[in-house]
């Protein structure tokens, strides 16, 4: 068996072993993605994105069996709205979710005329539980570069990581280490935006450096502030659930519900260009 | 096993001035022992397919479901089958192979899985070659054992990827769940490996025989 360790074979996968997992992980770090892992993002890209289609909807048939109980309650309420929307719901839903991803797509394009939007599909997501990265169709061919935001039609979903030539890796705002400044539409009360490992096991993020006297509700409207590098201004991020204020410090936290999810959507668009926003005249 | 240097010609290469025939030399040179014949290419192909396949699966599918509340990694059982069928050299290229499709589809930036992957299809070759038989109880032990150090690596990849997260959540939010799911799904890869390799290790004279044998 010593022969083995002793013979060239062992000694090049030693060092081709060791070339993969320092290479990647020094030039990821540094922003750069290396030639061999995009190719073989861009040759399994299309067939990943096939792949991801054909389990949504398995997804779909088996969450009847795995998720009864939240089915049986969502089937009551929904028999109850099926009467007002068996109209609309008739015949035609992929042409209706085409329609609402466009109607997105151009209501945002209208809210934000500086922006340059790429539409992107997500075709697969993070291969670990701990991982929460997705992966879109396009990448630089589209014009889409590192640490653009990608957005749905509700608001915002996380930014662009890593980037092929057809493809695109991006970390989602639920990503623990990621934080996003933000304010209260209502009441401009300015705060940062960020994800804690127990509230995005809820799917819920935290709101924190409010000021003492900051003006915040729950149920309210809760947006980018532009201020940071990644984020233009005025995207929605998500609604107050609760206020806290802190008895000690006075300080105020809130948690926010997202408005847009990775879940909901498979359909998204990036965000390649927007005017920067200052408050300089 | 021996390492010995053998022939070109016993490499298939040949009178050694073709270009196919001088590569085929060169690697004997080297001592690789490692032969490329028409069968191996065939086996290569194979596991190719294998390896998109529940390289996919794993990021598409089962990232979406999620049973047990985790993703369960293919690939490793797949490293594992295949080395126990085609020993430790598959086995090494095979793990080398695996942990960067997995870690370019939908890896973080750490990337620590080669480290796993390699050493599992050297070890599981070697094994199977010097130690133990490659029967469905010793597939069982390997799958068992490996499942355990890849909790092991989920566990600290959690714990130093995870921004907040505390050892106690890495072990019952990402760890456990994870090897529960690779225990349950390693059962695919090597059902896929056993069927598909099983061809190459008999002659049609020997399969035909046998089948008269049992039926």
């Amino acid at each position: 068996m010593s022969g083995f360790f002793k013979s060239k074979f062992f000694y090049i996968v030693a060092v081709l072993t060791l070339a993969a997992v320092i290479v990647p992980t020094v030039l990821c770090s540094m922003g750069l993605t290396p030639v061999l892992r995009s190719a073989v993002n861009t040759v399994l890209m299309p067939v990943q994105k096939l792949s991801d289609k054909a389990a949504g909807a398995i997804e779909g048939f088996t969450s009847y069996f795995t998720a009864f109980d939240r089915m049986k309650e969502e089937n009551a309420r929904l028999k109850e709205e099926l009467a007002s929307l068996r109209e609309e719901v008739a015949g035609a839903r992929e042409i209706k979710e085409k329609y609402d991803w466009m109607s997105d797509f151009l209501e945002l394009k209208m809210l934000h005329h500086d922006y340059e939007l790429v539409p992107a599909v997500i075709s697969g997501r993070g291969s670990a539980s701990y991982s929460n990265v997705f992966m879109l169709d396009a990448g630089k061919i589209s014009g889409i570069e590192r640490g653009m935001p990608v957005v749905s039609g509700d608001g915002i979903l996380g930014y662009i990581a890593e980037v092929g030539p057809t493809w695109s890796k991006a970390v989602s705002v639920m990503e623990a280490s990621s934080s996003v400044g933000a304010y209260v539409e209502r009441s401009g009360a300015i705060g940062v935006i960020e994800a804690e490992y127990d509230l995005s096991l809820k799917g819920i993020l935290k709101m924190s450096y409010l000021d003492e006297d900051a003006d915040i509700k729950v149920g309210d409207r809760i947006l980018t502030s532009g201020y940071g590098s990644v984020y233009p201004r005025s995207l929605v991020i998500g609604y107050v659930e609760t206020v806290k204020t802190d008895d000690l410090t006075r300080s105020i936290t809130a948690t926010v519900r997202p408005a847009s999810t990775l879940d909901q959507v498979s359909e998204v668009m990036v965000v390649t260009e927007y005017e920067v926003y200052s408050e300089e005249p | 096993m021996k390492y010995t240097r053998k022939s070109p010609d016993a490499l298939g290469a040949g009178d050694g001035t073709s270009f196919p025939s001088r590569i085929l030399g060169k690697l004997n040179s080297w001592r690789l022992s490692f032969s490329i014949d028409g069968q191996a290419v065939a086996k290569g192909v194979i596991i190719a397919v294998f390896i998109v396949f529940f390289s996919i699966t794993q990021t598409t599918l089962l990232s979406r479901l999620r049973p047990f509340g985790a993703v369960p990694d293919l690939l490793l059982p797949l490293v594992v089958a295949v080395a126990m069928a085609e020993r430790e050299k598959w086995g090494a290229i095979v793990g080398l192979i695996c942990a960067f499709v997995i870690d370019a589809l939908g890896g973080v930036t750490v990337m620590l899985l080669p480290l796993l992957y390699v050493p599992v299809g050297i070890f599981c070759g070697l094994l199977t070659t010097y130690r133990f038989r490659d029967s469905i109880p010793v597939a069982a032990l390997f799958t068992v054992v490996t499942s355990v150090l890849r909790f092991f690596v989920s566990f600290l990849l959690a714990l130093f990827t995870v921004h907040g997260v505390t050892p106690l959540q890495a072990l019952l939010d990402f760890a456990l769940p994870g090897l529960f799911a690779n225990l349950i799904f390693a059962v695919f890869p090597h059902l896929f490996v056993r069927l598909s390799m099983r061809p190459f290790h008999k002659t049609r004279a020997e399969r035909t025989e046998e089948n008269d044998r049992v039926f």
